[in-house]
């Protein structure tokens, strides 16, 4: 089991490197945010693993809140880029229009 | 810590998917081109992920107070995944940052041409 | 969405509240209070029945016009099939991410039957979990959602795409029957 746990923990840490990775690349701030919150899911599963590990149950509670409001994150930032995007959006349409004929 | 019951079998298997699972949702986010696929790499199977390892870890604890606090996670991942996913492709959408190289039909760009206002975001 | 207005005396208008304490609210409210404390004894149960209440007229939520009636098959063959299409649509993601040739996609508009809030609240975040799609616009005037959907090489598969995203709808009609039209929608 244990020799499981430390292979999954492994691989959790190489996708939350992969995370990082698009965060610092994301070309806007849109694409950071949806790979924050898919790096708030790894560590959902690292402090389940955690638990699974030590066989404890007081890290839970924490699991919960963390599923119930990581996506807090990705819809705020969501709601505020989607209107300073569109007071600049002028440029981005001619983009897109011109680009697809 | 020792082999020896199927449950145990079971739940390493779990535990093992659900983190290979993880691991495609965050080599998705490096390797897909625009966002609204990454969206689908951020939501799928990041969320079967998560469910296998939360699985995986109430095979291991066997208490049925865990297994309800997990049943909870579960249920709330899924809901909320589905909510960020939304708000983020949409914003993504109207903001005009998709790219229409990667797609065949797109029938909501020929329909905001003559749009009715949009609710609130 | 449009908050109903309720006019005072002075003149104003406010937002109505909705004072209902809704019974499905509270029993899962309740439930929710429960698995976190992780037993169940009956001063917790009265406990979280308080809470829950205190919630629900703190944080007052219009009320789901769900359904007339649950048909419990249907709604079991409904989440069967919604369990293998998340399976599916995890295989189905994989797959995509792990190859090397380019992807493309689609964004397709699905035009629903109901004119049930719920009934497109509930078929857009199944589809944003079963293989291929992501909401993107939801429009509440003719219910149409616009969906993009993953993987579509041609014009044909987004059609078939459309008609599974219906079929999906279907199920859902069939496993929630909505209340009948003049109520619907209003």
């Amino acid at each position: 089991m244990n020799v499981v746990l430390v292979v999954a923990a492994g691989i959790l840490l190489v996708a939350a490197l992969l995370l990082v990775v698009r965060m610092t690349l994301g070309p806007t701030i849109l694409d950071r945010s949806v790979a924050l919150d898919v790096l708030v899911a790894v560590t959902v599963c690292a402090i389940a693993l955690h638990s699974a590990h030590t066989g404890s149950t007081y890290a839970l509670p924490v699991v919960v809140v963390l599923a119930g409001c990581g996506f807090v994150s990705a819809v705020s930032v969501a709601r505020y880029a989607s209107r300073s995007d569109d007071l600049q959006s002028g440029t981005g349409d001619d983009d897109r229009f011109t680009g697809r004929s | 810590m020792s082999w020896t019951t199927p449950l145990d079998v079971a739940a390493a298997v779990c535990i093992l998917l659900g983190a290979v699972l993880t691991l495609v949702a965050a080599i998705g986010q490096v390797r897909m081109p625009d966002l609204l696929s990454r969206m689908h790499a951020a939501t799928k199977p990041q969320v079967l992920g998560t469910v296998l390892i939360v699985l995986g870890l109430s095979l291991r604890l066997r208490e049925p107070g865990v297994v309800g606090l997990l049943l909870l996670v579960v249920l709330l991942q899924m809901a909320t995944s589905v909510v960020s996913s939304h708000m983020v492709g949409r914003a993504s959408f109207r903001a005009g940052q998709v790219r229409d190289d990667l797609l065949v039909v797109d029938e909501l760009s020929d329909e905001q041409l003559h749009e009715e206002p949009r609710g609130a975001p | 969405m449009s908050p109903v207005l309720r006019t005072r005396r002075d003149g104003s208008t406010r937002p109505a509240r909705y004072r209902a304490v809704q019974p499905l609210a509270v029993l899962w409210l309740t439930l929710v209070w429960l698995a976190m404390w992780g037993e169940v004894s009956p001063l917790l149960v009265v406990g979280g029945v308080l809470v829950a209440v205190a919630v629900c007229v703190a944080f007052p939520l219009p009320p789901v016009d769900i359904a007339s009636g649950l048909r419990p098959v249907a709604l079991a063959r409904l989440v069967a099939r919604f369990l293998v299409d998340v399976v599916r649509a995890s295989i189905q993601v994989t797959g995509v991410v792990l190859r090397r040739r380019p992807v493309r996609n689609a964004v397709v508009a699905v035009d629903l039957e109901s004119s049930s809030d719920f009934v497109m609240t509930l078929v857009a975040a199944m589809l944003s979990l079963i293989p291929g799609s992501v909401v993107v616009e939801a429009r509440r005037s003719t219910h149409t959602l616009y969906l993009h959907v993953l993987d579509v090489p041609d014009e044909e598969s987004a059609e078939e795409f459309r008609r599974d995203a219906l079929q999906l709808e279907q199920r859902v009609l069939r496993a929630l029957p909505p209340h009948a039209p003049e109520e619907a929608g209003a």
